[in-house]
């Protein structure tokens, strides 16, 4: 993953007109839309679609990228703005935990370390509750700090959300899955 | 069993690192969350990839329609279940069959589809365990692709 510093020097050139770095540009954020997609939709479908929108909008309007928020902040908008729209007046997938069964055990196989059956089950029906109980909000708050591991206050930058606000849709996002994980969890 | 009201308010909303110490049910009720975290993160990272296969190439500036790779299934499947529908109408049997004889009455009358086939169109025909009936299926190359 390349850096801030990295992705703005690739945003500065793809701006100028390169090609090339627009390229590496989307090369280098496709897996960041991809899991903030996949976050807000809560829906491997739904997700696809709005990532090739989203890297379309930016390819598209790399040049009006004025550099006055991180480039990361800037893509982060337009997946949100782009997953609102694909969401409105859509009910959510009656089908989502089927398909996050499905789609979870086909990609469990890439892990570096692989879960075994038990720790597969239980981290699937984890990740269910995240993307089908949670709130939008908290889950990608949830989603940016305690599973990627970004600050509070990164998260708040990334979000463009107000740090307080950020730290009270964290705590309630984690009370919802800690209770969750200490409640079905064989501790050990 | 666990009983979550047991659990210190700290595990469930505060910093793991700060609970950690207290004691050992709580250290290992905070290593459970965080590898719980870890691994929810490994798995969506993985999810997030397969839905990144679908995109086009990194800077392919074409405008490409939308692909649902997650929903191939769903788009094969609603056009396969129209053709058999389809084909169950157009079941081939023959009322009146002579067998040794015997005239036999088929129980079901004949139908005719009203299906409108292109003379030079592809279409499987399958038999059946009666060597009266078959049922004719025809391809539409386009849409199960």
């Amino acid at each position: 993953m390349l850096s801030d510093r990295e992705i703005l020097e690739l945003a500065e050139r793809a701006r100028g007109g390169e090609r090339e770095a627009l390229g590496g540009l989307a090369g280098a954020v496709r897996p960041l839309v991809c899991r903030w997609a996949l976050v807000m939709t809560g829906d491997p479908d739904d997700a696809e679609d709005v990532a090739q929108l989203v890297m379309m909008k930016m390819m598209a309007s790399i040049g009006g990228f004025d550099g006055r928020s991180k480039v990361t902040s800037w893509l982060y908008r337009i997946t949100r703005n782009a997953s609102l729209d694909h969401q409105r007046g859509k009910q959510r997938n009656q089908r989502l935990a089927e398909r996050v069964e499905e789609l979870g055990q086909a990609s469990a196989p890439r892990l570096e370390d692989p879960l075994d059956e038990i720790e597969l089950k239980r981290t699937l029906r984890l990740i269910r509750t995240f993307l089908a109980e949670l709130p939008a909000r908290q889950r990608e708050v949830f989603d940016l700090v305690d599973l990627q591991g970004l600050k509070p206050v990164e998260a708040a930058e990334v979000l463009e959300m107000n740090p307080s606000t950020l730290r009270v849709q964290l705590m309630r996002a984690r009370r919802r899955m800690r209770t969750e994980m200490l409640a079905r969890g064989v501790v050990g | 069993m666990d009983r979550r009201d047991d659990w210190p308010d700290g595990i469930l909303e505060g910093e793991l690192e700060a609970v950690s110490e207290l004691g050992a049910a709580e250290r290992q009720s905070a290593e459970r969350i965080a590898r719980d975290a870890r691994n929810m993160n490994a798995v969506l990272a993985a999810m997030a990839e397969r839905v990144g296969e679908g995109l086009p190439e990194a800077g392919d500036r074409q405008v490409v329609p939308l692909r649902r790779r997650f929903a191939r299934g769903r788009r094969v499947m609603v056009p396969l279940a129209a053709a058999a529908a389809v084909a169950a109408l157009i079941l081939i049997r023959g009322d009146e069959v002579e067998e040794g004889g015997v005239r036999l009455v088929a129980a079901a009358p004949s139908m005719v589809s009203e299906l409108e086939v292109e003379a030079d169109g592809p279409f499987v025909v399958f038999p059946t365990s009666d060597p009266n009936i078959a049922v004719v299926w025809p391809l539409n190359l386009e849409e199960s692709e």
